[in-house]
């Protein structure tokens, strides 16, 4: 493929100017690479870095440590309800609580996780040196620290959102929304919700254009599919909440009545658009976790998976059906039957797809030879417990059942076994199959294994109970319960579950904290995939491949294992990646890519600024255009580098 | 008609999903009129959404195997086949979920409450 993408190596004049990488021996080529895609060392580096796998490990730690948040948040809450009527938490600090686990659980730890794996590996999948919108990219992580940071701030400070994950008007409303509570959450959805967006647009535009040469639609690894379908999903659903939530401040700030049915507005109007991105939610939880599976799977049965196909078309399924399941979870409301009854039919025909998926999973299993190391683990843990999940959403969504459970701790099992079961375990899978990419070192599948079974075991044994406790009509989000309630000791066993969970999850943390300095070296490709992420060294350098790889098979490492085909011609002098067609993957045109900037962190506080004065007063979104302006502004503004070159 | 005789190779990807969403909130629209409708108007939307998806899925079968007598290179023939068969997937099985939407609107009449 030598000088496919442009003339061959010129060694002008003027200097390293327009330099080639055709014919460069491997020592300079790395050389001049690593000039070109370096990040400046120290604390300025750290700001200014738009390298897609430093932004995606940042994100990925954030995301972490906003799981131990909610992590904690649950806990504590077990702690109230191990017995009637404790007294540890009262139902004031008890709404918080739930609140801000859920919306961090979904906000703040599940979305931003998935996004962020995707950040890091579709470069490096697809055989690209960086996502496409490089500054967007580092933009979008600033927004999202800065969302998730408020959130937590203003609930440290008793001003924690309490309305539910979903803030409901007219709870959340101007009257009974306490104080700036559901302020900040409206706020935090805007900061989250703009940043999901970038990384979704980022994506789709990676996928679609930076493709190795020769990695047609047919090629495309089942992963990758799975994060361009949710980046669609994001694109369509995340606008409806932005737009709710911005008329929940109107209404609290400016004085709008769009919720509110006194002054002709419509308290089902929130509803309807909180859900309209509220199940579509779920899937961009869900469909990045099977594409994990789909990644997993293949290299532990050391074989590819089976029915692609079958695969590729469940999860497109999946992404357009996802926006029309949103009404079974305001069966309760009093709609029509017959309307309802709509959505009861797309929210069971959804399970074809998804069963297509499971079936395509145990066949590839069925056909492999098994190697039940701890990746492989998680991805059983997983198929069980999604199945479980999967048959108590074909139950609620009938509706007759679904009236008799709902707001009980029925549902609470349920999409726990949904969310947990169906996103957790795969990426906690992921966790231990890409670490060795990521940091170059193993993690330890002695306490890999203790992680799962503590993990697993503890996580059935504190929701599968839920299910009957929701069935004896344990009402959710109560802060405690009557001693003849009859509920004690099913919570009180659910509590102690709980500590099996936590200890898991410690057991976890703890094995990432030894292993990233003492764990075993990993090597380029210690479990032996096919993808192309493990054709670089472990960790990555920062420009990915020295050259950027040809590909010919679906299973690229394991149809060309001595050496990969290569692409030559691009520059490397300055950052530089490879536009192709978006069905074949055929290059069309060299396109620079982004040097790093602080113009994304500064602008990322302009806008965050402007955000968190609109809780306050709607003048900061006039006066926060200024500095968002300006940050913009020079942003984009030519600076006579590389990057700007016609 | 030339389109017909080779094939769309993107027609179900598209005719299934769109047919189902405007159906979907075309019917959900109209569920409370139709109680006074005198006929099951939800029904006969869904049933035509079902043939709009099938008919997208049926112009992708006919994609699937067509290799441009030649003109058309390997790896462009191939990709052309595999989103031809992706799309005679989806809009077989939108079809089939606009047939269970259908059945919902021949169950109820509209004035349940």
């Amino acid at each position: 493929m030598s000088g496919i993408a442009g003339k061959p190596a010129e060694h002008t004049q003027e200097g390293l100017k327009g330099i080639r990488d055709t014919g460069l021996e491997e020592v300079r080529l790395r050389a001049f690479l690593a000039h070109a895609w370096r990040t400046p060392k120290g604390f300025y580096g750290w700001l200014v870095t738009v390298d897609h796998k430093l932004i995606g490990r940042r994100y990925i730690v954030t995301a972490f440590l906003f799981l131990i948040l909610a992590g904690l948040s649950a806990l504590a809450m077990r702690f109230q309800l191990a017995q009637p009527e404790a007294g540890y938490i009262g139902p004031d600090l008890y709404n918080q609580l739930f609140t801000m686990h859920g919306t961090t659980m979904m906000f703040l730890f599940a979305v931003p996780v998935m996004e962020a794996f995707a950040i890091y590996l579709v470069p490096l999948m697809i055989g690209t040196r960086n996502v496409a919108f490089p500054r967007l990219n580092a933009f979008s992580y600033w927004v999202y620290l800065s969302g998730g940071m408020m959130i937590w701030i203003a609930f440290a400070f008793e001003t924690g959102a309490d309305a539910g994950w979903f803030s409901y008007v007219p709870l959340a409303g101007p009257e009974y929304g306490i104080g700036k509570r559901p302020d900040f959450w409206a706020q935090m959805v805007t900061y989250t919700e703009v940043s999901a967006l970038a990384v979704a647009v980022e994506i789709i535009a990676t996928v679609f254009k930076q493709r190795a040469p020769g990695m047609s639609l047919d090629r495309i690894p089942i992963y990758v599919w799975s994060v361009l379908v949710t980046a669609f999903v994001i694109l369509f659903a995340m606008p409806a909440v932005m737009v709710s939530s911005t008329m929940l401040i109107l209404d609290r700030l400016v004085g709008t009545k769009f919720f509110d049915p006194a002054a002709g507005g419509d308290a089902l109007l929130w509803q309807h658009l909180f859900w309209f991105f509220g199940h579509p939610e779920v899937y961009i939880i869900f469909i990045p976790a099977t594409g994990f599976v789909s990644a997993i799977l293949p290299t532990f049965v050391r074989r590819p998976v089976f029915g692609y196909l079958g695969i590729v078309l469940s999860l497109i399924a999946i992404g357009f059906l996802s926006f029309g399941l949103w009404v079974h979870h305001m069966f309760a409301t009093g709609l029509p039957q017959l309307g309802e009854s709509f959505f009861t039919a797309s929210s069971m025909m959804i399970a074809i797809p998804s069963g297509i998926q499971i079936f395509c999973w145990i066949a590839t299993i069925w056909g492999g030879r098994p190697i039940f190391a701890t990746p492989m683990l998680f991805v059983l843990g997983f198929i069980f417990t999604f199945v479980i999940g999967g048959l108590t959403g074909v139950m609620v969504a009938s509706v007759p059942l679904d009236l008799q459970v709902h707001d009980t701790y029925f549902v609470v099992a349920h999409f726990h076994y949904v969310l947990v079961g169906g996103a957790v375990f795969p990426l906690l899978g992921a966790v231990y199959y890409w670490f060795p990419k990521v940091t170059g070192r193993m993690l330890s599948e002695r306490l890999g294994r203790w992680n799962f079974w503590l993990v697993f075991l503890g996580f059935n044994l504190t929701f599968f109970p839920m299910h009957i406790l929701g069935l004896q009509g344990m009402p959710r989000r109560v802060y405690t319960y009557p001693p003849a309630s009859g509920w004690g000791e099913m919570n009180l066993f659910i509590s102690l579950s709980s500590l099996v969970v936590f200890a898991g999850f410690a057991l976890f943390f703890l094995n990432l904290l030894l292993s990233i300095r003492n764990g075993r070296i990993a090597g380029d490709n210690p479990w032996g995939a096919s993808t192309l992420e493990w054709a670089t060294t472990s960790p990555p350098p920062s420009y990915d491949f020295s050259r950027l790889p040809v590909v010919t098979h679906r299973e690229p490492l394991w149809a060309e294992p001595d050496m990969l085909p290569v692409v030559e011609g691009l520059r490397v002098d300055a950052r530089e990646v490879l536009a192709g067609t978006v069905a074949d993957a055929v290059p069309q045109i060299r396109v620079p890519s982004a040097d790093n900037s602080i113009w994304p962190l500064l602008s990322a506080i302009a806008v965050g600024g402007a955000f968190l004065g609109s809780i306050y007063t709607p003048w900061a979104v006039v006066w926060g255009a200024i500095p968002v302006s300006i940050g913009f502004i020079c942003w984009f503004w030519p600076k006579g580098e590389p990057e700007d070159e016609e | 008609m030339q389109a017909i005789r080779t094939g769309v190779s993107w027609a179900g990807l598209v005719s299934g999903p769109v047919a189902w969403a405007i159906t979907l909130q075309l019917d959900y629209s109209i569920a409370s009129w139709q109680c006074h409708a005198g006929f099951r108007p939800t029904a006969l939307f869904s049933l035509i959404g079902a043939a709009v998806a099938l008919a997208g899925a049926l112009l992708s079968w006919h994609a699937v195997h067509d290799r441009g007598h030649g003109t058309v290179p390997p790896l462009k023939a191939r990709t052309r086949a595999f989103l031809a068969r992706t799309s005679v997937g989806i809009g077989a099985l939108f079809a089939l979920i606009l047939l269970a939407q259908m059945m919902a609107g021949l169950i109820f009449s509209g004035c349940e409450l």
